[in-house]
């Protein structure tokens, strides 16, 4: 009786683990992020830890947005920044009006981290979106 | 047929657009100065100084001309991109206005100063954009404005201004005082020996004003596309030959990049 309690244990822990590495398998490494009348169009985005994903931004607009990703005490400095434009990091992106660029981030905490717009307005107007990390 | 001019203030006038800018330099604006593929496909049909104002009468959609104005150094909100298609889909025709500081501070004028202006469209319905006077600001922003028609008849109005922001304040047969001290004013011996005058106050949330004010002046049947209540039969196919209607929207840009002249002065770019 103990055994089989413990082999069933140990299948329902198997199932589990395969499970969650199948849901991260799943998770896309590639993600494409449209903005458009200074909306993203992807505002909850899974994806993998510890695995390079690269993101594919749109800027459909006329008007200069900007990508910055990372959590709250990045954002608050940047709500605060002078840096008019932005390119030197990975998680940093500008985005002049009808361009398109691409930048490859390896997350290696699970838990969210906020992408916003933090042009004047803009993150008031509701250019934020929230990528979640999971393990 | 466009016709700007400077005037003097008059206390009420038929149709005027009145822009109130606080200080600011134009001079940025010269090393945006080069060929783009914005000013390819957007088409400059008049270019005046109006005072310490700068004014550019455009003809593009909503895209080119708010690619032309970024580039162009006007910091647009976040809102402008849909605005612009908003009204782009209704006119290619839109006007920019750059408030010169030096100039302004040449001329004597103070903070707070305005600058009449104005533009005679030939259209059989006058047609004032009101959506425009939100741009820029948030939602709970209050905008404050008055419109003066004066047309040959009672005009009939679109949205009806009794709720959500608008208010009639005024509807009678001009007085004949009134339209001698209107034809009095330097550009205006156009107005007629007797009309309507209607006016409407707009105290609104910015918020409120999702629409426009058409205008009927025989009194019948106002444009629900004009007052933004209802979508242009066809939004993708771009008019080759302006309407009458399509010309009066050149107002639509004076109020708009009015308030986004504004937004640039008021709002560095940070990040």
């Amino acid at each position: 009786m103990i055994i089989r309690t413990l082999v069933a244990l140990a299948l329902a822990a198997l199932a589990a683990s395969a499970c969650a590495t199948a849901n991260a398998a799943q998770l896309p490494t590639h993600v494409g992020i449209r903005i458009h009348y200074s909306h993203f169009d992807q505002t909850k985005i899974d994806v993998p830890m510890g695995v390079p994903i690269t993101f594919t931004l749109v800027n459909d607009d006329p008007i200069d947005h900007e990508w910055l990703i990372g959590d709250e005490a990045f954002h608050a400095r940047h709500r605060a920044g002078t840096e008019a434009v932005h390119g030197d990091r990975a998680n940093e992106i500008s985005l002049p009006p009808f361009s398109v660029k691409t930048t490859t981030l390896t997350f290696d905490k699970p838990g969210p981290l906020t992408f916003i717009c933090h042009f004047p307005q803009h993150e008031a107007y509701g250019m934020v979106g929230v990528v979640m990390v999971k393990p | 047929m466009l016709e700007v001019a400077g005037l003097d203030a008059a206390e009420e006038l038929a149709y005027r657009t009145l822009l109130r800018l606080s200080a600011a330099s134009g001079a940025e604006l010269a090393e945006h100065l080069g060929t783009t593929d914005a000013q390819k496909r957007v088409e400059v049909i008049l270019e005046v100084r109006i005072d310490a104002l700068d004014i550019t009468v455009l003809k593009g959609g909503g895209a080119e001309v708010g690619q032309w104005a970024t580039e162009h150094g006007f910091r647009l909100p976040p809102a402008a991109p849909e605005v612009l298609d908003f009204y782009a889909n209704r006119s290619p025709i839109f006007l920019a206005a750059v408030f010169d500081a030096d100039a302004a501070k040449a001329r004597g004028q103070r903070i707070g100063d305005g600058t009449p202006v104005h533009v005679t469209i030939p259209t059989a319905n006058p047609w004032v954009p009101l959506r425009i006077l939100g741009l820029g600001k948030n939602a709970d922003d209050r905008v404050d404005a008055d419109v003066y028609l004066l047309t040959d008849k009672r005009p009939a109005l679109l949205p009806y201004p009794l709720a959500n922001g608008m208010r009639l304040d005024h509807s009678a047969v001009a007085t004949t005082l009134l339209l001698n001290d209107l034809r009095s004013d330097q550009g205006m011996a156009w107005v007629p020996q007797s009309g309507w005058l209607t006016k409407i106050a707009i105290d609104a949330s910015a918020s409120q004003l999702t629409y426009d004010l058409a205008v009927d002046a025989k009194g019948t049947s106002p444009s629900r596309v004009a007052a933004g209540l209802q979508a242009p039969a066809s939004l993708t196919t771009a008019p080759s030959q302006p309407s009458s209607d399509q010309i009066a929207l050149i107002g639509i840009g004076l109020a708009a990049f009015g308030a986004i002249f504004l937004l640039r002065k008021s709002q560095p770019v940070i990040g």
